[in-house]
C-alpha cells in the first residue's frame, strides 16, 4: 500500500508540473498583449509599455519568466493582479474561495443525492416510461447552456414573480443586527437559483452512471438469491444492490469537478456570486492574466487531487485493484 | 466491418430517441444551409428606432434590440455553430486517433510520455485552456477559432483509441495479420483502425455537442467571435439588458443551442447503445 501510494503521489506531482508547463506554454502561445487594455482605447506610449512590462515581469527572457512562474506555482504566490493592482492574486483568491466552495459543495450534495436516487429509480423501472422520460429530461439538462438557464430563471423567479433574489450572496439591506436565522435564510434564498442552474446542467452524468452501475448489479445471482429468500424489494434494492453500485458513482466526483468549475464561471457571473468563477469571468474583460493562470492552476490541482483520492478509495474498498 | 457498421447504424436509427435526434439535426442543417439565402441580412438594421419587436408574420422570431431579424440571425448562427462543431471535432478526432494509434502501437517510453502529457492536459478544464489562448486575441478569425478548439479537444479521444489499440493488439486476427507479414502501417490502418471506429464515432458525436456549448459559452464571455457576428452565445449576451421587456431575444438563441446539442447527444446516445447494447 505504502509503495503504491508513494508511486501514485509522485505521478500526480509530475502531472502537476506538466500542467504548470502547459499553462505557461499556452500563455506564451496566445497572440496579443495582455496589457493593451490598461490604457483603454488610447494607444500606449512606448515608455508606458516598457514600465508596465517591467512591472509584471514581461520584459524578462522566456526562461526567466518560466522559472518565476514555476516558483510561483510551487509556492502558491502568483504576484499582483492586473485588474485590481496592487492587490495580490493570492488575496483575491482567498477572499473568493469560500463562496465558491459553498456553492460547489451544495451543488455536489444536490447532484449526488438527487442523481443517485433518480438513477436507482430508473434502473428499477428499466424500459418504463419513467425511465425513458428521466433520460430525456436529464439529456435536455445536459444540453442546456448554463448561462441561458440562469438568465431565464432570473427573469421568471426574480424579476417576474419576485420570489427569489436575482444576484449576489447576501441582501445588502440586511443589517448587522439581524439574527443568524434571518442571515441563514437570506443566504439560502440567494443560493437557490445558482444551485438549481448548476444541478440541472450537471445531474445527467450522475443519473446515467448510477443507472448503468445498478443495472450491472441487479442482474447478478446474489440479487436473485435475495429475492428468492423473499426479502422486501426495498431491502434488495438499497441494502443488497445499491451498496455495490455506489462506487462507480463516487468516482464521478473527480470527473465532475472540471464541469462544475467551468459551469460556475458562467453561473457565478450571471448571478454576481462572489466566488472564483465570477473572478475568472471578470478577469477576461480586464485581460488579468495572473488571475486566470492562478485559477486555472488551482482548478487543475484540485482535479488531480480528487483523482488521487478516487484511486485511494478504489484501493481501499476494492481489493481487485491492488494487483 | 462495413456490414456490421451499417447494421449498427440501422439499430441506432430504430431507436426512437436516435431518430428524433436525427430528424432535429436534418431540420437544423436545412435552416443553416438554406436559411441565410432566404432570410434578410442578419446584420442589417432596418429601423433602429423601432428596437426589439415581438414575433410577427414579418419577423417570425421577432427582432432584437437593434431591430435585426432574429430568425435570420439564428439561422446564420446555426451555420456558424454547426461549422465550428463539425470541423473542430473532425480535427480533434484526426489528431486524437493518430496520436492514440501511435502511442498504442509504439508502446515504451513514447507511449508513457504521451499519456502523461494527455493526463496533464485533461486535468485543465478545457474552458480555461481556451480562455488563456483566446483572451488576449482581439479579433479571432473563424478558421483560427476552429483550429484552437479542435486542437484542445483530442486528449480524451487519443487515450480511448490507445486503450482500444492495446486491447486489440493481442487479438487473434491482428496477430494473424502480423504473423502473415503485414507491415506495421498496414496492420494499423487496415486492421486496427476499422475496429476502433465505433469508439471514435460515439466520441465524435458527443464532442460536437460539447464544442457547440463551449463556443456559445466563450462568445457569451466576450471571447472568440465578436459582435456583430450572430453567434448564439453573443445573441444571448446581447439580450441580457433587454430580456425582461423582450423575452424572445433571450429565448430563441438559447433554445437553438439547447435543441442542437440535444439533437447531437440523442444521436450519440443511440449510437452508443447500438455499439454496446448492454448499457441500454
Amino acid at each position: 500500500m505504502a509503495a503504491w501510494l508513494v508511486r501514485r503521489l509522485l505521478q500526480a506531482v509530475v502531472t502537476f508540473l506538466a500542467v504548470a508547463a502547459l499553462l505557461f506554454v499556452l500563455m506564451r502561445a496566445a497572440p496579443g498583449n495582455p496589457l493593451s487594455r490598461l490604457t483603454d482605447d488610447r494607444p500606449m506610449t512606448p515608455a508606458e509599455q516598457q514600465r508596465l512590462q517591467a512591472l509584471f515581469g514581461l520584459d524578462q527572457p522566456v526562461s526567466t519568466q518560466f522559472t518565476r512562474f514555476a516558483a510561483a506555482a510551487a509556492t502558491g504566490d502568483f504576484g499582483v493582479s492586473i485588474e485590481y493592482y496592487p492587490v495580490r492574486v493570492n488575496t483575491l483568491i482567498r477572499s473568493r474561495l469560500p463562496a465558491s466552495l459553498l456553492l460547489g459543495g451544495t451543488v455536489l450534495l444536490v447532484n449526488l443525492g438527487l442523481g443517485i436516487w433518480l438513477g436507482v429509480l430508473q434502473a428499477r423501472r428499466r424500459g418504463s416510461s419513467i425511465d425513458r422520460w428521466l433520460t430525456r429530461l436529464s439529456l435536455a439538462g445536459y444540453a442546456m447552456p448554463s448561462f441561458w438557464l440562469a438568465l431565464i430563471l432570473v427573469s421568471v423567479f426574480a424579476i417576474e414573480w419576485r420570489l427569489l433574489p436575482a444576484a449576489q450572496m447576501r441582501d445588502p439591506l440586511l443589517g448587522a443586527e439581524a439574527g443568524w436565522v434571518a442571515r441563514t435564510l437570506d443566504l439560502l434564498a440567494h443560493l437557490v437559483l445558482p444551485v438549481v442552474t448548476l444541478s440541472v446542467v450537471t445531474i445527467a452524468a450522475t443519473m446515467r452512471y448510477q443507472r448503468t452501475a445498478m443495472l450491472e448489479v441487479l442482474r447478478l445471482d446474489y440479487i436473485l438469491a435475495a429475492r428468492a429468500r423473499g426479502l422486501e424489494e426495498s431491502a434488495v434494492v438499497w441494502r443488497h444492490a445499491w451498496r455495490n453500485a455506489l462506487f462507480p458513482v463516487l468516482t464521478l466526483v473527480g470527473l465532475m469537478l472540471p464541469m462544475l468549475v467551468s459551469g460556475s464561471v458562467f453561473v457565478e457571473s450571471v448571478f454576481a456570486w462572489p466566488g472564483l468563477g465570477s473572478l475568472a469571468a471578470g478577469a477576461i474583460a480586464a485581460r488579468d492574466y495572473p488571475v486566470l493562470m492562478a485559477t486555472a492552476l488551482l482548478v487543475s490541482g484540485a482535479v488531480l487531487v480528487s483523482g488521487v483520492l478516487t484511486d485511494i478509495g478504489y484501493h481501499v474498498l476494492d481489493p481487485r485493484t491492488r494487483s | 466491418m462495413t456490414g456490421s457498421l451499417a447494421a449498427t447504424l440501422r439499430t441506432a436509427w430504430r431507436n426512437p430517441s436516435g431518430r428524433t435526434g436525427a430528424f432535429l439535426m436534418i431540420g437544423l442543417l436545412t435552416l443553416a444551409v438554406v436559411g441565410p439565402w432566404l432570410l434578410p441580412d442578419p446584420t442589417a438594421i432596418p429601423d433602429l428606432g423601432a428596437g426589439a419587436t415581438p414575433p410577427s408574420t414579418g419577423h417570425l422570431f421577432g427582432t432584437d434590440h437593434l431591430n435585426r431579424d432574429l430568425l435570420a440571425r439564428v439561422a446564420t448562427g446555426a451555420r456558424i455553430s454547426l461549422t465550428i462543431g463539425a470541423l473542430s471535432v473532425a480535427l480533434s478526432l484526426t489528431v486524437g486517433t493518430l496520436i492514440g494509434l501511435w502511442a498504442g502501437s509504439a508502446g515504451g517510453w513514447l507511449d508513457s510520455g504521451l499519456m502523461r502529457l494527455v493526463d496533464a492536459a485533461l486535468a485543465i478544464p478545457r474552458l480555461f485552456v481556451l480562455l488563456l489562448l483566446l483572451v488576449v486575441w482581439d479579433h479571432v478569425p473563424l478558421p483560427a477559432l476552429i483550429a484552437v478548439i479542435g486542437l484542445t479537444g483530442w486528449f480524451g479521444t487519443s487515450r480511448m483509441v490507445r486503450g482500444e489499440a492495446i486491447r486489440l493488439r493481442t487479438a487473434g486476427y491482428i496477430q494473424a495479420a502480423v504473423a502473415l507479414g503485414a507491415a506495421p502501417k498496414r496492420t494499423i490502418f487496415r486492421h486496427l483502425l476499422p475496429n476502433v471506429f465505433g469508439v471514435i464515432l460515439v466520441s465524435a458525436t458527443l464532442g460536437i455537442g460539447e464544442v457547440i456549448l463551449l463556443e456559445a459559452g466563450l462568445s457569451f464571455l466576450g471571447v472568440g467571435l465578436q459582435p456583430p457576428t450572430p453567434s448564439w452565445g453573443i445573441m444571448v449576451l446581447d439580450s441580457r439588458n433587454y430580456f425582461s421587456t423582450a423575452p424572445w431575444t433571450l429565448l430563441f438563441p438559447g433554445a437553438m443551442i439547447l435543441v442542437t446539442v440535444l439533437a447531437v447527444n440523442l444521436m450519440s446516445d443511440a449510437l452508443r447503445a447500438a455499439f454496446d447494447p448492454r448499457s441500454a
